[in-house]
């Protein structure tokens, strides 16, 4: 199989989306918003592609009277992300 | 597709949003470990105790580090678990032997003495977990600033 670019992924907004949530186990939408420095309707419509391709999980949970959403990395969207990440590095190796 | 990035700018950009992650706990309290370790201690000193106490203990140290685990998430907004990093895995590997072979000494004590067996391993376990809790944040972060 020839590697090619998840396009799915790699948006920049979705590329650092799942580059966070790959480094960690879940992650509040408000820290990943804030982290990647976009609106929350933005945020909203990166979420929405990537859980339509089964990359990410949203859970809500009730904490202190207020709704907040976790999100997670599916083990489909760990991998997908790994195999991405392997070929942007490769690509960046025949750049350089 | 136009790309507006070239993959070395993509591959900055995930080391960037990581960055900004970390900005947030670039200054996170030394009581976290400290009360982490105190957990540990008292998990690995309640193993001298005979049972059910020793039993109860384990459980309570669970919900223990639970609401430690919520305390930082509502803290901080994310998780993660200390076996899951590569790098980092390897201290929390290392810890875990380290607290259980002060756990077996705990029952050492119970079933062969001294008693206070349990008291010297738990003041062990204390600063093993503290500073291991520190040097595996401080490997960890360092794994998260090199990748992808």
């Amino acid at each position: 199989m020839i590697p090619t670019l998840d396009p799915v992924i790699h948006a920049p907004g979705r590329l650092q989306i799942c580059g966070l949530l790959a480094s960690i186990q879940d992650a509040e939408f408000a820290m990943v918003r804030d982290a990647i420095g976009v609106s929350d309707s933005v945020m909203s419509k990166h979420l929405k592609q990537l859980e339509e391709a089964g990359y990410v999980k949203l859970t809500k949970a009730a904490e202190n009277g207020r709704q907040r959403t976790w999100l997670s990395l599916t083990a489909a969207g760990r991998k997908a992300f790994a195999a991405h990440v392997g070929e942007l590095k490769r690509l960046a190796g025949l750049v350089s | 597709m136009t790309d507006p990035q070239t993959p070395a700018e993509a591959l900055a950009s995930i080391r960037a949003a990581r960055t900004r992650m970390l900005e947030n706990m670039e200054s996170y309290p030394l009581a976290y470990d400290i009360v982490f370790g105190f957990g540990m201690a008292v998990i690995v000193a309640w193993q001298g105790l005979p049972q059910p106490w020793a039993v109860m203990g384990v459980v309570l140290t669970m919900l223990y580090v639970l609401w430690l685990q919520r305390w930082w998430k509502t803290r901080y907004g994310w998780w993660v678990d200390g076996y899951s990093p590569k790098k980092a895995r390897w201290v929390a590997i290392g810890m875990a032997v380290v607290l259980t072979g002060l756990m077996l000494g705990s029952v050492y004590g119970r079933f062969q003495g001294p008693w206070w067996l349990c008291l010297v391993t738990g003041a062990v376990a204390w600063p093993v977990a503290v500073i291991g809790g520190r040097w595996w944040t401080h490997v960890w972060k360092r794994e998260l600033r090199e990748a992808p």
